[in-house]
């Protein structure tokens, strides 16, 4: 395997707030390879924007951040301000949730797509850097792109907006993109054309991304590995069809049955997951998924370690029972056929 | 305020109700979207729409009309007149309107019409020094408060309630005894009592911006603060900012005015309408036309810049779909 792009280890981050210390990410270690596209998915709160934030040093200054992230050689938690503006929108872009909000109201969108590109090449003529965001557009889908460059976010559709973030994110040809729920604040039947216009764009520049998402649903597709997360902590993280098909891991057994299926063969129920998710600042004792969980037993009272559980795709669970709840799995099949 | 109802137009829902299991590939989804949203694409310039915007707003291009004649006025009137600002026409002291005197004289025959453009004149200058220098200090103190929070921010917060608790007014009078009033003097003593009330609005304005996502997503793009703050978020404070600003000649006029009333603005024999006005006061009631004349003016001046500014910042928001 090539040397990884990203790497993070042991990631932690705190928020000392008035009601005390909020512990939004726990000691969470992942790669990211040139060219993947990792997933991470969890619920709110479960610590994936904030892992984010961190990685793109956007955290406010009364974040504590631990550990260490090395991207392409460079320790990012380590270097100067100056040099860190240097990477952002250049070799790791983002895009944000909200497409309604991201882009400023007051300027065309073709004014903004110049700026983030000449904000990192100087050099580059206005009239030069209005071609690049004029093919950036058509790249991501949006007609008559020329002509486009000269509207204002106001008269972009929501779709079409978000597409113009994904253009503004390619459009220095980044090695890393982070993609932030960037299909939460879209109507559910275009999710899907973002999300092609996303890998389309990932494509074309060869960029590794980390999708961050709360709808497993949408990473199938797209996602090489994903990472479950929970209660800022690493719960789950394997090869998107290990995870689906082979999770080992009662959390993201909860995710998954909590997908709706048009294509399910049995009639089945939808299976929420009872509950709310925990408190970052008094965390449950032992196990933080324990009181949600059906399997819980007294064993859950000690914190189960991330184990991994294969070598060869290097699956990983945060579960006393892994193993069990595999031949639990092979059991059920068994007595089916 | 930067949604409009047409940010969430029924094109939205004709491009976005296309079914998602068709794979979009870019020649037909251009093609869908150029056939369905062709017609809103507009392409003028930014100063072109601002205009289309601002020309649509009545009772500003007025104004904006009426400021222009005045202030040509003010400043061609003194050098056409047949008068001097301080000449008298001892034969015709105290006089009413007439066909020498339109406005006619004041008690010692001074040509009331050659100074109260003089007046007018200097008003003007003190109102447009005080706005320009009150809005300049104040964004930018404003500004940075709002921006950067946490310590500079209370330093900000603090320094502006103490400026707006002195009352303006003692100071001025303190002041404007101590020292010899000239117009650009009052002007700048205005500035520094009047900054806060456009810090306030700037900082405000700021705090409520930093937390939007197009800064956040600015500070990804790798921008520095200054350009954040000066490029990204000003833009979007300007109409609150030029409305401000234009109700700040208004309250600088009359401040003036106040002050040249009560004798410690710009001395005799400088005419401004303030004190005008005051020279006037024990006429009210044989010749009213030597108060209500000057009155007049500060009137209309004050009305035309707050009209004026209500259309500039409809002109200057790009959101609103007048034009």
């Amino acid at each position: 395997m090539s040397s990884p792009l990203l790497s993070v280890r042991d990631l932690s981050v705190a928020f000392h707030t008035d009601d005390g210390v909020v512990n939004a990410v726990n000691d969470i270690s992942f790669e990211v390879h040139p060219g993947e596209t990792l997933a991470v998915v969890g619920e709110s709160g479960s610590g994936k924007s904030v892992s984010a934030m961190a990685l793109m040093r956007l955290l406010p200054n009364s974040a504590r951040i631990q550990g260490t992230i090395e991207f392409d050689g460079r320790d990012l938690l380590g270097l100067s301000p100056r040099d860190m503006r240097r990477l952002q929108g250049n070799e790791i872009a983002m895009i944000f949730q909200d497409p309604m909000t991201a882009l400023n109201p007051v300027f065309t969108v073709g004014n903004q797509l110049v700026e983030a590109i000449r904000i990192h090449n100087p050099k580059v003529s206005k009239r030069a850097a209005r071609e690049r965001a004029a093919s950036m557009l058509a790249l991501v889908g949006i007609p008559d792109a020329n002509e486009r460059l000269d509207n204002y976010p106001h008269e972009f559709s929501g779709g079409m907006r978000q597409r113009a973030m994904i253009a503004m994110g390619i459009s220095n040809e980044p090695k890393l993109l982070i993609a932030d729920e960037p299909t939460t604040a879209l109507d559910v039947t275009i999710q899907a054309q973002v999300i092609e216009v996303i890998k389309r764009a990932q494509e074309a520049t060869g960029a590794a991304m980390i999708l961050i998402t709360h709808d497993l649903g949408l990473v199938a597709g797209v996602a090489e590995r994903v990472q479950v997360m929970y209660g800022g902590r690493l719960f789950e993280t394997g090869p998107t069809e290990t995870i689906y098909y082979r999770s080992r891991n009662p959390y993201t057994r909860g995710l998954i049955s909590s997908i709706p299926s048009a294509t399910a063969r049995t009639e089945r129920r939808l299976a929420p997951i009872p509950g709310a998710p925990p408190s970052a600042i008094n965390p449950p004792k032992g196990c933080v998924f324990r009181p949600r969980c059906q399997h819980a037993t007294d064993e859950c009272f000690t914190e189960p370690e991330l184990r991994r559980l294969d070598e060869a795709t290097l699956h990983q669970s945060r579960c006393h029972y892994a193993e069990q709840l595999g031949e639990m799995d092979n059991a059920a099949s068994g007595s089916r056929t | 305020m930067s949604e409009t109802p047409s940010g969430m137009s029924p094109e939205d829902v004709v491009d976005d109700a296309r079914p998602a299991s068709i794979a979009p590939d870019v020649p037909s989804d251009a093609a869908v979207l150029a056939e369905r949203e062709g017609m809103n694409i507009t392409s003028r310039s930014f100063g072109r729409q601002t205009w289309d915007r601002f020309r649509r707003h009545r009772l500003a291009l007025i104004a904006a009309i009426v400021l222009a004649l005045l202030a040509t006025a003010f400043i061609v009137g003194p050098w056409l007149s047949p008068y001097g600002f301080s000449e008298r026409d001892v034969l015709n002291m105290r006089s009413g309107p007439t066909a020498e005197h339109p406005f006619g004289t004041d008690t010692i025959g001074r040509d009331l019409m050659v100074r109260t453009f003089l007046g007018g004149r200097f008003s003007l200058r003190i109102a447009l020094i005080v706005a320009l220098l009150t809005t300049f200090i104040g964004t930018v103190i404003g500004a940075i408060g709002g921006y950067f929070g946490g310590t500079v921010d209370t330093i900000v917060n603090q320094t502006i309630n103490l400026f707006l608790i002195i009352p303006a007014l003692v100071v001025l009078l303190v002041v404007g005894v101590r020292f010899a009033a000239s117009p650009n003097s009052i002007a700048f003593l205005l500035a520094v009592l009047l900054w806060p009330t456009i810090a306030r609005v700037v900082r405000g304005l700021f705090l409520q911006y930093k937390e939007q996502e197009f800064v956040l997503a600015a500070k990804a793009a790798g921008a520095r603060a200054p350009r954040i703050m000066f490029r990204h978020i000003l833009p979007n404070t300007f109409g609150p900012i030029v409305v401000n600003a234009t109700l700040l000649i208004g309250v600088a006029i009359i401040l003036e005015s106040t002050l040249s009333f009560l004798g410690v603005g710009v001395q005799p024999p400088t005419p401004t309408l303030g004190n005008l006005i005051e020279q006037a006061k024990g006429q009210l009631d044989s010749k009213p036309s030597a108060v209500l004349i000057p009155g007049g003016f500060i009137v209309a001046i004050t009305l035309c810049v707050n009209f004026l500014g209500d259309g500039l910042r409809d002109a200057l928001d790009p959101t609103s779909r007048k034009g």
